[in-house]
């Protein structure tokens, strides 16, 4: 008998023994004695456990029943007995034996003793097409860019309903689609369309390190059409700041703030 | 002018209030602010929340509302054509100040202007109310703004 209730604590965790063991960094062997009572729990291994299956030392060191303590698992139903007297099933015939397939099947020896299964050479029977979805309602996006399209057409929105026939919250997602195409492609013949000219990334950023290393002064028009000029110390994709030239006193201006700013000496773009 | 390009205006305009003051203001969350600003397609304000803002930032509500339906494409594209082109952009800024000079750099806040002295000029998106086009030049794909 066990002096510990190792396993049954475990079992009421509902753990196993390498699951145990993988919590603990104990090994499956030493567990395995441990729960049969071969050794006693070594005080570190004892901490772990007590750790991992939240019970005190003490519970642990506590001697097993003798058998496990967990509950038997519940009695499977019986089959309820037929009002009826069935008949007896034949007996099936015994199977064929498999025919050699025609196609000589290929073996491709991996590690001398494992040998890959042969792939089956049957066609799958085709499924029947499945009936399309219906397509759902049209998304807050597509209401949204409508709407867009519409006002950069100049149309409203009784007039928007008029064409398509429903409100727009009431569209589904297909005809949502074909109204922004065919709104797209209206503007396009009309000439209202303007096709998307990338910004590209920060140049600003680029040109300001520049003026910085050149020491390039420039001078900077706040909206409040305050002015500052002096050389570029420092820059933030926010503020810019300069040392002022007049009285050498670092001035930190908010982008937000500036209306336009110019060098004060030239620059020249290939260096 | 855009709305992503009118708020920041507004803001400077504002003594540079930031996007948590101007929530406290309007009941606007913050995020919502930062999208309509940064996000340079169709911004989700709600006409509500358009004219709360109008109010924060006592302007008349159309102007917003005409802000919103613009699309940054149109100066984007203007800048673009004038520089391919190798013509000059002439620019009006807010507070009727007129710049012009060839477009030496662009990108989604700023355009550099050289100069004829070779100095450059910057100006930042928020403050370019309208643009033209000078008289006898061939215009593809130009816009004349208000």
């Amino acid at each position: 008998m066990p002096n510990n209730s190792l396993r049954p604590i475990r079992e009421r965790k509902g753990m196993t023994v390498a699951q145990l063991a993988g919590k603990t960094s104990i090994s499956i062997r030493t567990l395995q004695a441990y729960e049969a009572g071969e050794r006693g729990i070594a005080p570190d291994d004892l901490r772990k456990l007590s750790r991992v299956l939240y019970v005190s030392t003490a519970d642990l060191l506590q001697p097993s029943e003798g058998q496990s303590p967990s509950p038997p698992p519940p009695p499977s139903p019986r089959p309820i007995a037929p009002a009826v007297e069935l008949t007896p099933q034949p007996t099936p015939p015994p199977r064929p034996p498999i025919a050699p397939s025609p196609e000589p099947v290929r073996r491709t020896q991996v590690d001398g003793n494992r040998t890959p299964r042969p792939t089956p050479t049957a066609p799958r029977p085709a499924r029947e097409p499945r009936a399309p979805k219906p397509p759902g309602p049209a998304t807050a996006g597509q209401i949204e860019q409508i709407r867009h399209l519409a006002r950069r057409m100049g149309i409203d929105e009784p007039s928007l309903v008029e064409r398509f026939g429903a409100p727009l919250e009431s569209l589904d997602h297909t005809a949502a689609r074909a109204a922004i195409t065919s709104l797209r492609t209206e503007m396009e013949e009309s000439g209202t369309w303007q096709p998307r000219v990338a910004e590209g990334p920060d140049q600003e950023g680029e040109y300001l390190r520049k003026l910085r290393e050149h020491g390039i002064p420039i001078e900077i028009l706040l909206i409040n059409g305050e002015r500052f000029a002096g050389r570029i110390s420092d820059f933030t994709p926010y503020v810019i700041q300069i040392r002022d030239r007049t009285n050498g006193e670092e001035v930190t201006v908010r982008k937000l703030a500036i209306a336009y700013y110019h060098t004060l000496e030239p620059v020249n773009d290939a260096e | 002018m855009t709305l992503s390009d009118l708020l920041p205006y507004l803001r400077a305009r504002k003594g540079g209030v930031f996007y948590s003051e101007v929530s406290e203001g309007t009941g606007i969350p913050p995020l919502r602010l930062v999208r309509a600003e940064r996000t340079f397609t169709v911004p989700n304000l709600t006409a509500e929340e358009l004219d709360r803002l109008a109010a924060y930032f006592d302007v008349p509500v159309d102007q917003l509302r005409q802000a919103a339906t613009e699309s940054r494409s149109i100066l984007t594209t203007y800048l673009a054509t004038r520089e391919k082109d190798g013509r000059p952009a002439h620019l009006n800024l807010v507070g009727g100040v007129h710049v012009s000079g060839m477009v030496a750099w662009r990108d989604r806040h700023a355009v550099g202007l050289r100069q004829p002295d070779d100095t450059c000029l910057v100006v930042y998106r928020s403050n370019v109310e309208g643009w033209q086009r000078v008289e006898g030049e061939a215009a593809a794909g130009d816009q004349q703004q208000e």
